[in-house]
């Protein structure tokens, strides 16, 4: 239903080059003639009519190519020798703050400036290429390089690269990561058991740190509007849907007990702190905060189908390890769930974490074949959806025209 | 039960108040797109009439709303997007709709600046080709 509502909100929103795009560039375009060769890209010229270079934009050939959380539109200029002058992000429907960082990062956008449209629609390998990807940014800015790869390569008969299945040692790491979580989940055995700590402690640095490929809101439905990127980063779909599938069928949360950094972090504060700082919530405070993450669900529910300019990882804290990358509200978050798991043991996990509530949900709902008020909660959520996609617009003119 | 109502009114107000920013933020953006298109199509009848576009160059918005009022190629006054009030000739500070036309008036750009500094928002042009989509 996401992903149908968005394809029908990306053709309607659809963004032809404009001769005002391409003067940072070229600045005596004036104007655009499209090529009816197979590379259907922009033939750029003067106001004599005399050709200047030549424009193309990615979209729509690269709608399959996903960074972190969505595709990219990136507009490139070549000048009359075929050289490209240089490489603009026009759109993204990736992580906002993943995008600002790589279109600020002036040294992986001008690694392309120079290069011709044949040796663009030549690259195989990024780093051979000496292309290497914005640090803390890494699948936004790799996905780009594929955008324009893949851009170049239309007309070409040979198969996209980009589309090619592609293991890293990223994927290996992911995945190597999951199956330690589940040894830890399912072998009780002592022996085994001692190595867990060391474990969770290698998991918060390369997971947190390094990775930085934290199962969030804005990842779950990145991949839902967009589509998931199974060639560009198998590893990580396969650790996402092994942390869905496995508690659904197990009842083992192996993500977020055994896998996640932030739940390692509170769990060392917890097990580190004073009983005595403890504060225990009365039934009331207790029922009312566990509804936070319900409606923080609610709200990614609504800021998805209303398509609203809001950074769904400023609601989390898990791009908050990613130093560099991190917006303000996502490091707040994070700082606020680690304060609060001083006083109140797992308080973010219990309280506030909407990706956790859906891990719990299918964990908890696997074995049981009775309706509960968890069920119930779920059926609201998709008769929600269901009536903000049905009435996408009288909403949207309700909310935002004149 | 009370004091678990007034707790999740308060949850609902903060997550409304998070969401609020954003629902304004793209109002002004539709507004500003509407207003944007608006001009367009009168500056389209006024080149459809005058074989070129307006001459003067470069001219703020508001100013150019009352030369395509005048020249009754505009039929309504379009509202100021950033203050909601119709747009009037004299020059203001949240008039940030600039016009700009080639030495031979061919051509032309409409820029909608942010309200805060000198970047674009949006940019319409007088491109003509059809979407690559």
């Amino acid at each position: 239903m996401i992903r149908e509502h968005h394809l029908r909100l990306r053709v309607q929103g659809d963004r032809p080059i404009t001769v005002s795009e391409v003067t940072a560039f070229l600045p005596g375009a004036h104007k655009l003639s499209p090529d009816p060769s197979e590379r259907a890209g922009l033939f750029v010229s003067d106001k004599d009519g005399a050709p200047l270079g030549y424009a193309a934009r990615t979209m729509p050939w690269s709608r399959d190519i996903t960074g972190y959380s969505g595709p990219t539109d990136a507009l490139i200029v070549f000048d009359n020798d075929e050289r490209a002058l240089g490489v603009a992000i026009r759109h993204s429907y990736d992580t906002p703050s993943h995008v600002s960082d790589v279109s600020g990062d002036y040294y992986f956008m001008e690694r392309w400036n120079g290069r011709s449209w044949d040796e663009i629609s030549a690259i195989d390998d990024l780093n051979k290429a000496e292309i290497y990807g914005v640090s803390g940014a890494s699948r936004t800015s790799e996905a780009l390089a594929w955008s324009l790869t893949e851009r170049a390569q239309v007309g070409k008969t040979d198969a996209s690269s980009a589309n090619r299945l592609r293991v890293r040692w990223q994927d290996v790491a992911l995945l190597t990561i999951l199956l330690s979580g589940c040894v830890f989940a399912f072998v009780k055995n002592p022996r085994v058991q001692r190595w867990r700590l060391p474990f969770s402690i290698a998991v918060f640095i390369v997971l947190g740190f390094v990775l930085g490929d934290l199962l969030a809101q804005s990842l779950l439905i990145g991949w839902a509007q967009s589509r998931i990127p199974w060639q560009q980063t198998p590893g990580l779909v396969l650790f996402a849907a092994a942390c869905f599938i496995v508690p659904w069928f197990s009842r083992q949360p192996v993500y977020c007990q055994f896998i996640c950094p932030h739940g390692h972090a509170q769990r060392w504060l917890m097990k580190y702190t004073p009983v005595r700082w403890m504060i225990h919530f009365n039934a009331d405070t207790k029922w009312s905060a566990k509804t936070l993450p319900v409606l923080l669900l609610a709200l990614v529910l609504i800021v998805s189908f209303v398509d609203l300019p809001f950074d769904l990882a400023g609601i989390e804290p898990f791009d908050a390890y990613l130093l560099n990358a991190a917006g303000k509200a996502t490091i707040a978050v994070a700082i606020i769930g680690l304060v609060a798991a001083i006083f109140v043991p797992m308080a973010y996990c219990k309280y506030g974490c909407p990706t956790g509530l859906l891990l719990d949900f299918l964990r908890r709902r696997s074995a049981h074949d009775k309706l509960s008020t968890r069920d119930a909660v779920a059926l609201l959520f998709l008769i929600g959806a269901f009536c903000l996609a049905q009435f996408h617009t009288p909403i949207q003119s309700w909310l935002f025209e004149r | 039960m009370i004091i678990r109502l007034i707790l999740i009114m308060a949850l609902v107000a903060i997550l409304a108040g998070v969401l609020l920013p954003s629902i304004a933020e793209k109002r002004l953006d539709q507004n500003v797109r509407g207003t944007l298109l608006t001009v367009q199509e009168a500056l389209q009848k006024y080149h459809v009439d005058e074989e070129l576009y307006p001459k003067q160059t470069p001219m703020s918005g508001a100013q150019l709303i009352v030369l395509l009022t005048e020249s009754g190629h505009l039929e309504s006054v379009p509202r100021n997007p950033w203050t909601r009030a119709v747009y009037s000739p004299e020059p203001s500070l949240h008039d940030r709709i600039r016009y700009r036309t080639d030495e031979l008036a061919e051509t032309y750009s409409l820029e909608a600046l942010r309200l805060d500094s000198d970047e674009i928002h949006h940019v319409i042009d007088s491109t003509e080709h059809p979407s690559l989509e």
